[in-house]
Protein backbone atom coordinates (compact mmCIF):
# COMPACT_ATOMS: atom_id res chain seq x y z
CA UNK A 1 0.00 0.00 0.00
CA UNK A 2 2.90 2.26 0.80
CA UNK A 3 3.93 2.28 -2.53
CA UNK A 4 0.24 2.47 -4.17
CA UNK A 5 -0.07 5.88 -2.20
CA UNK A 6 3.44 6.90 -3.72
CA UNK A 7 2.07 6.40 -7.54
CA UNK A 8 4.01 3.17 -7.79
CA UNK A 9 2.32 1.60 -11.15
CA UNK A 10 4.30 -1.72 -10.30
CA UNK A 11 2.05 -1.53 -6.86
CA UNK A 12 -0.95 -1.54 -9.05
CA UNK A 13 0.05 -4.50 -11.19
CA UNK A 14 0.61 -6.48 -8.20
CA UNK A 15 -2.73 -5.36 -7.09
CA UNK A 16 -4.10 -6.44 -10.27
CA UNK A 17 -2.57 -9.94 -10.35
CA UNK A 18 -3.33 -11.14 -6.43
CA UNK A 19 -6.69 -10.17 -6.51
CA UNK A 20 -8.18 -8.95 -10.25
CA UNK A 21 -9.05 -12.86 -10.90
CA UNK A 22 -11.60 -12.43 -7.55
CA UNK A 23 -12.74 -9.42 -8.44
CA UNK A 24 -13.79 -10.39 -11.83
CA UNK A 25 -15.64 -13.53 -10.93
CA UNK A 26 -17.14 -11.39 -8.57
CA UNK A 27 -18.74 -8.95 -10.74
CA UNK A 28 -19.07 -11.54 -13.81
CA UNK A 29 -21.04 -13.19 -11.49
CA UNK A 30 -23.27 -10.57 -10.34
CA UNK A 31 -23.45 -8.89 -13.83
CA UNK A 32 -23.29 -11.99 -16.17
CA UNK A 33 -21.80 -10.03 -19.21
CA UNK A 34 -17.74 -10.19 -19.48
CA UNK A 35 -17.65 -6.58 -20.77
CA UNK A 36 -19.13 -4.91 -17.74
CA UNK A 37 -17.80 -7.17 -15.40
CA UNK A 38 -14.26 -5.78 -16.92
CA UNK A 39 -15.64 -2.48 -16.42
CA UNK A 40 -16.60 -2.74 -13.02
CA UNK A 41 -12.99 -4.12 -11.81
CA UNK A 42 -11.17 -1.32 -13.28
CA UNK A 43 -13.70 1.17 -11.84
CA UNK A 44 -12.87 -0.42 -8.66
CA UNK A 45 -9.11 -0.93 -9.09
CA UNK A 46 -8.51 2.84 -10.64
CA UNK A 47 -10.81 4.34 -7.84
CA UNK A 48 -8.16 3.01 -5.83
CA UNK A 49 -5.42 4.30 -7.47
CA UNK A 50 -6.72 7.85 -7.44
CA UNK A 51 -7.47 7.75 -3.82
CA UNK A 52 -5.41 5.15 -1.86
CA UNK A 53 -5.60 7.03 1.74
CA UNK A 54 -9.55 5.21 1.45
CA UNK A 55 -8.26 2.47 2.28
CA UNK A 56 -7.72 2.25 6.58
CA UNK A 57 -5.84 -0.60 7.20
CA UNK A 58 -7.47 -0.13 10.95
CA UNK A 59 -10.66 -1.45 9.19
CA UNK A 60 -10.00 -4.30 7.63
CA UNK A 61 -7.57 -6.53 5.28
CA UNK A 62 -6.76 -4.94 1.83
CA UNK A 63 -8.35 -8.03 0.65
CA UNK A 64 -11.33 -7.11 1.84
CA UNK A 65 -11.31 -3.65 0.42
CA UNK A 66 -10.98 -4.51 -2.95
CA UNK A 67 -13.50 -6.68 -2.75
CA UNK A 68 -16.08 -4.90 -1.39
CA UNK A 69 -15.30 -2.14 -3.96
CA UNK A 70 -15.81 -4.30 -6.90
CA UNK A 71 -18.88 -5.24 -5.21
CA UNK A 72 -20.39 -2.33 -4.81
CA UNK A 73 -18.86 -0.65 -8.16
CA UNK A 74 -20.61 -4.07 -9.72
CA UNK A 75 -24.05 -3.24 -8.01
CA UNK A 76 -24.23 -0.11 -8.72
CA UNK A 77 -23.56 -0.86 -12.50
CA UNK A 78 -26.17 -3.38 -12.28
CA UNK A 79 -29.03 -0.82 -11.14
CA UNK A 80 -27.68 1.37 -13.10
CA UNK A 81 -27.90 -0.59 -16.49
CA UNK A 82 -31.20 -2.23 -15.23
CA UNK A 83 -30.24 -5.54 -16.52
CA UNK A 84 -32.61 -8.48 -17.18
CA UNK A 85 -31.89 -9.68 -13.79
CA UNK A 86 -35.36 -9.81 -12.41
CA UNK A 87 -35.69 -12.84 -14.86
CA UNK A 88 -33.22 -14.95 -12.51
CA UNK A 89 -34.10 -16.55 -9.32
CA UNK A 90 -31.95 -17.35 -6.73
CA UNK A 91 -31.54 -20.60 -7.03
CA UNK A 92 -28.37 -22.47 -5.72
CA UNK A 93 -26.17 -21.84 -8.60
CA UNK A 94 -23.73 -19.88 -6.62
CA UNK A 95 -23.31 -22.89 -4.84
CA UNK A 96 -21.83 -24.58 -7.50
CA UNK A 97 -19.50 -21.81 -9.39
CA UNK A 98 -17.73 -23.95 -12.27
CA UNK A 99 -14.10 -23.34 -12.00
CA UNK A 100 -12.44 -20.94 -13.97
CA UNK A 101 -10.35 -22.60 -16.80
CA UNK A 102 -6.54 -20.64 -17.08
CA UNK A 103 -7.14 -19.01 -13.51
CA UNK A 104 -3.77 -19.49 -11.92
CA UNK A 105 -3.11 -22.89 -10.32
CA UNK A 106 -2.26 -21.58 -7.29
CA UNK A 107 -5.62 -18.84 -6.87
CA UNK A 108 -7.90 -21.84 -8.10
CA UNK A 109 -6.57 -24.51 -5.21
CA UNK A 110 -6.61 -21.26 -3.06
CA UNK A 111 -9.78 -20.55 -3.51
CA UNK A 112 -11.54 -24.03 -3.99
CA UNK A 113 -10.71 -24.88 -0.17
CA UNK A 114 -12.00 -21.18 0.80
CA UNK A 115 -14.82 -21.83 -1.68
CA UNK A 116 -16.16 -25.24 -0.03
CA UNK A 117 -16.11 -23.75 3.27
CA UNK A 118 -18.29 -20.69 2.34
CA UNK A 119 -20.81 -23.37 0.57
CA UNK A 120 -20.97 -25.68 3.45
CA UNK A 121 -21.53 -22.56 5.72
CA UNK A 122 -24.17 -21.45 3.30
CA UNK A 123 -25.64 -25.21 3.27
CA UNK A 124 -25.99 -25.07 6.79
CA UNK A 125 -27.99 -21.70 7.14
CA UNK A 126 -32.24 -22.12 7.14
CA UNK A 127 -32.81 -21.57 3.10
CA UNK A 128 -34.66 -17.97 4.29
CA UNK A 129 -31.20 -16.89 5.08
CA UNK A 130 -29.43 -18.06 2.33
CA UNK A 131 -31.97 -16.78 -0.19
CA UNK A 132 -31.92 -13.37 1.48
CA UNK A 133 -28.05 -12.96 1.55
CA UNK A 134 -27.43 -14.47 -1.96
CA UNK A 135 -30.56 -12.26 -3.41
CA UNK A 136 -28.83 -9.45 -2.09
CA UNK A 137 -24.68 -10.36 -2.54
CA UNK A 138 -24.81 -12.02 -5.58
CA UNK A 139 -27.67 -10.41 -7.38
CA UNK A 140 -28.11 -6.83 -5.74
CA UNK A 141 -31.23 -6.87 -5.18
CA UNK A 142 -32.32 -4.20 -1.81
CA UNK A 143 -34.33 -5.64 0.94
CA UNK A 144 -37.05 -3.92 0.27
CA UNK A 145 -37.26 -5.49 -2.85
CA UNK A 146 -36.35 -8.97 -1.28
CA UNK A 147 -39.51 -8.49 0.68
CA UNK A 148 -41.06 -8.26 -2.26
CA UNK A 149 -39.85 -11.54 -4.18
CA UNK A 150 -39.95 -13.59 -0.90
CA UNK A 151 -43.45 -12.42 0.45
CA UNK A 152 -41.51 -11.42 3.56
CA UNK A 153 -41.91 -7.99 5.56
CA UNK A 154 -38.93 -6.24 5.10
CA UNK A 155 -38.75 -5.96 8.72
CA UNK A 156 -38.20 -10.24 8.49
CA UNK A 157 -35.60 -9.64 5.43
CA UNK A 158 -33.16 -7.66 7.66
CA UNK A 159 -33.69 -10.15 10.44
CA UNK A 160 -33.10 -13.00 8.45
CA UNK A 161 -30.00 -11.34 7.05
CA UNK A 162 -28.90 -10.48 10.03
CA UNK A 163 -29.43 -13.89 11.46
CA UNK A 164 -27.55 -15.06 8.37
CA UNK A 165 -24.10 -13.01 8.92
CA UNK A 166 -23.82 -13.69 12.39
CA UNK A 167 -24.03 -17.61 11.92
CA UNK A 168 -21.73 -17.16 9.06
CA UNK A 169 -19.19 -15.64 11.27
CA UNK A 170 -19.75 -18.22 13.50
CA UNK A 171 -18.63 -20.77 10.94
CA UNK A 172 -16.50 -18.94 8.95
CA UNK A 173 -13.92 -17.35 11.76
CA UNK A 174 -11.64 -21.27 12.18
CA UNK A 175 -10.90 -20.75 8.00
CA UNK A 176 -11.11 -16.95 8.05
CA UNK A 177 -8.59 -15.34 10.85
CA UNK A 178 -9.96 -12.00 10.08
CA UNK A 179 -13.97 -13.00 10.01
CA UNK A 180 -15.41 -11.95 13.13
CA UNK A 181 -12.61 -10.06 14.87
CA UNK A 182 -13.55 -6.64 13.13
CA UNK A 183 -10.82 -4.31 12.15
CA UNK A 184 -7.74 -4.57 13.20
CA UNK B 1 -32.27 8.43 16.52
CA UNK B 2 -31.36 4.51 16.34
CA UNK B 3 -30.59 1.89 18.71
CA UNK B 4 -27.79 -0.37 18.20
CA UNK B 5 -30.19 -3.38 17.27
CA UNK B 6 -31.75 -0.93 14.81
CA UNK B 7 -27.84 -0.02 13.31
CA UNK B 8 -27.23 -3.80 13.31
CA UNK B 9 -29.37 -4.45 10.80
CA UNK B 10 -28.73 -1.60 9.12
CA UNK B 11 -25.16 -2.12 8.95
CA UNK B 12 -24.92 -5.67 7.43
CA UNK B 13 -27.49 -4.33 5.06
CA UNK B 14 -25.00 -1.77 4.13
CA UNK B 15 -22.06 -4.56 3.83
CA UNK B 16 -24.30 -6.37 1.55
CA UNK B 17 -24.94 -2.84 -0.27
CA UNK B 18 -28.42 -3.54 0.23
CA UNK B 19 -30.01 -0.74 1.49
CA UNK B 20 -32.46 1.61 0.40
CA UNK B 21 -31.63 4.96 0.39
CA UNK B 22 -33.97 6.22 3.06
CA UNK B 23 -31.71 3.44 5.63
CA UNK B 24 -28.65 4.46 4.40
CA UNK B 25 -29.91 8.02 4.77
CA UNK B 26 -30.00 6.74 8.39
CA UNK B 27 -26.89 5.36 8.57
CA UNK B 28 -25.15 8.22 7.77
CA UNK B 29 -24.48 10.18 10.97
CA UNK B 30 -24.07 6.92 13.12
CA UNK B 31 -21.47 5.99 10.41
CA UNK B 32 -19.52 9.30 11.07
CA UNK B 33 -19.86 9.56 15.29
CA UNK B 34 -20.28 5.78 16.44
CA UNK B 35 -17.48 3.74 16.68
CA UNK B 36 -19.65 0.60 17.18
CA UNK B 37 -21.16 1.29 13.87
CA UNK B 38 -17.81 1.71 12.55
CA UNK B 39 -16.94 -1.62 13.96
CA UNK B 40 -20.42 -3.36 12.66
CA UNK B 41 -19.53 -2.19 9.59
CA UNK B 42 -16.30 -3.69 9.24
CA UNK B 43 -16.86 -6.92 10.78
CA UNK B 44 -19.92 -7.31 8.18
CA UNK B 45 -17.95 -6.24 5.26
CA UNK B 46 -15.61 -9.20 6.34
CA UNK B 47 -18.30 -11.90 6.44
CA UNK B 48 -19.89 -10.34 3.14
CA UNK B 49 -16.69 -10.88 1.23
CA UNK B 50 -16.39 -14.01 2.39
CA UNK B 51 -19.05 -14.97 0.40
CA UNK B 52 -17.07 -13.79 -2.34
CA UNK B 53 -14.74 -17.08 -1.95
CA UNK B 54 -17.79 -19.07 -2.79
CA UNK B 55 -16.97 -17.84 -6.51
CA UNK B 56 -14.06 -19.67 -7.89
CA UNK B 57 -11.68 -17.11 -9.76
CA UNK B 58 -11.78 -16.65 -13.16
CA UNK B 59 -9.96 -14.70 -15.94
CA UNK B 60 -10.71 -11.67 -17.41
CA UNK B 61 -9.45 -10.71 -20.59
CA UNK B 62 -5.47 -10.22 -20.88
CA UNK B 63 -6.28 -6.63 -22.20
CA UNK B 64 -8.16 -5.60 -18.87
CA UNK B 65 -4.52 -5.15 -16.81
CA UNK B 66 -2.83 -3.68 -19.54
CA UNK B 67 -5.98 -1.14 -19.96
CA UNK B 68 -6.06 -0.70 -16.13
CA UNK B 69 -2.59 0.51 -16.00
CA UNK B 70 -2.50 2.61 -19.05
CA UNK B 71 -5.60 4.68 -17.49
CA UNK B 72 -3.74 4.60 -14.23
CA UNK B 73 -1.10 6.27 -15.92
CA UNK B 74 -3.33 8.53 -17.73
CA UNK B 75 -5.10 9.62 -14.75
CA UNK B 76 -3.40 12.31 -11.91
CA UNK B 77 -2.90 11.89 -8.34
CA UNK B 78 -5.18 14.19 -6.61
CA UNK B 79 -4.29 14.91 -3.30
CA UNK B 80 -7.60 15.21 -1.79
CA UNK B 81 -10.33 12.57 -2.18
CA UNK B 82 -12.96 13.04 -4.28
CA UNK B 83 -16.67 12.74 -3.01
CA UNK B 84 -17.10 10.20 -5.86
CA UNK B 85 -14.44 8.03 -5.27
CA UNK B 86 -15.41 7.20 -1.89
CA UNK B 87 -15.42 3.41 -1.66
CA UNK B 88 -18.03 2.50 0.66
CA UNK B 89 -19.15 5.88 1.50
CA UNK B 90 -18.32 5.81 4.78
CA UNK B 91 -16.72 9.35 5.68
CA UNK B 92 -13.20 9.73 7.23
CA UNK B 93 -13.36 8.67 10.88
CA UNK B 94 -13.97 11.23 12.97
CA UNK B 95 -10.79 12.53 15.64
CA UNK B 96 -13.58 13.48 18.31
CA UNK B 97 -16.77 12.98 18.81
CA UNK B 98 -19.08 15.10 20.84
CA UNK B 99 -21.07 12.66 22.54
CA UNK B 100 -24.00 15.02 22.43
CA UNK B 101 -23.51 15.15 18.22
CA UNK B 102 -24.36 11.49 18.07
CA UNK B 103 -27.99 10.55 17.28
CA UNK B 104 -26.86 6.57 17.59
CA UNK B 105 -28.22 5.09 21.29
CA UNK B 106 -25.71 2.77 22.44
CA UNK B 107 -27.01 -0.48 24.70
CA UNK B 108 -25.95 -0.43 28.09
CA UNK B 109 -24.40 -3.32 27.83
CA UNK B 110 -22.71 -2.78 24.41
CA UNK B 111 -19.97 -0.97 22.48
CA UNK B 112 -18.51 2.00 24.02
CA UNK B 113 -19.87 5.03 22.79
CA UNK B 114 -18.84 7.28 20.78
CA UNK B 115 -17.58 10.82 22.70
CA UNK B 116 -17.80 9.33 26.09
CA UNK B 117 -15.22 7.23 26.53
CA UNK B 118 -11.97 8.42 25.62
CA UNK B 119 -9.82 6.09 23.49
CA UNK B 120 -7.26 3.50 24.58
CA UNK B 121 -4.38 5.31 23.06
CA UNK B 122 -5.98 8.77 24.24
CA UNK B 123 -6.01 7.30 27.79
CA UNK B 124 -2.48 5.77 27.73
CA UNK B 125 -0.90 9.16 26.89
CA UNK B 126 -3.09 10.86 29.11
CA UNK B 127 -1.60 8.60 31.56
CA UNK B 128 1.49 8.63 30.77
CA UNK B 129 1.73 12.29 30.73
CA UNK B 130 0.46 12.76 34.49
CA UNK B 131 2.99 10.34 35.33
CA UNK B 132 5.67 12.71 33.91
CA UNK B 133 4.31 15.33 34.97
CA UNK B 134 4.46 13.56 39.07
CA UNK B 135 7.78 12.99 38.54
CA UNK B 136 9.32 16.00 37.72
CA UNK B 137 7.08 18.05 40.32
CA UNK B 138 8.68 15.24 43.05
CA UNK B 139 12.17 15.36 41.69
CA UNK B 140 12.09 19.15 41.21
CA UNK B 141 11.05 19.05 44.96
CA UNK B 142 14.16 16.92 46.21
CA UNK B 143 16.20 17.75 43.51
CA UNK B 144 16.56 21.66 42.86
CA UNK B 145 19.13 22.08 39.38
CA UNK B 146 22.59 23.34 40.13
CA UNK B 147 21.81 26.79 38.71
CA UNK B 148 19.07 26.76 41.76
CA UNK B 149 20.80 25.22 44.08
CA UNK B 150 23.54 27.93 43.67
CA UNK B 151 21.45 31.15 44.03
CA UNK B 152 19.91 31.32 47.41
CA UNK B 153 15.85 31.77 47.34
CA UNK B 154 15.24 35.21 47.93
CA UNK B 155 13.76 35.13 51.01
CA UNK B 156 16.94 33.21 51.84
CA UNK B 157 19.29 36.13 50.54
CA UNK B 158 17.45 38.36 52.45
CA UNK B 159 17.74 36.67 55.60
CA UNK B 160 21.57 35.88 54.78
CA UNK B 161 21.93 39.64 53.80
CA UNK B 162 21.05 40.82 56.73
CA UNK B 163 22.19 38.51 59.67
CA UNK B 164 25.39 37.39 57.90
CA UNK B 165 28.24 38.88 60.35
CA UNK B 166 30.73 41.05 58.65
CA UNK B 167 28.38 41.76 55.99
CA UNK B 168 28.38 45.07 54.82
CA UNK B 169 30.85 46.48 56.58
Amino acid sequence: MRRLREGDQSALAELYELYGARCYALARRILGEAALAEDAVQEALLALWRNPERFDPDRGALKTFVLTLTHRRAIDVLRREALQRRNRTAGDDALTEPAAAGAPVSEQVEARLEGSLVREALKKLPNAQREALQLAYYQGYTQREIAAITGAPVGTVKTRMLAGVRTLRKQLVPAFPSVGTGPA
Amino acid sequence: VIDHHDSEQLTVGYALHALEPADEERLTEPLQTCPACEFLIADAQVVATALAANLVPALPSPELRQRILSAAAEQPRPRLPLPEEQWTRQPPRPKSIPAAESKCRPRAHGFPSAGRLPSVKGRLLAGALALVLAVVGRSRRRWPSPARARRPHPTMRSFSASSSPGRGR
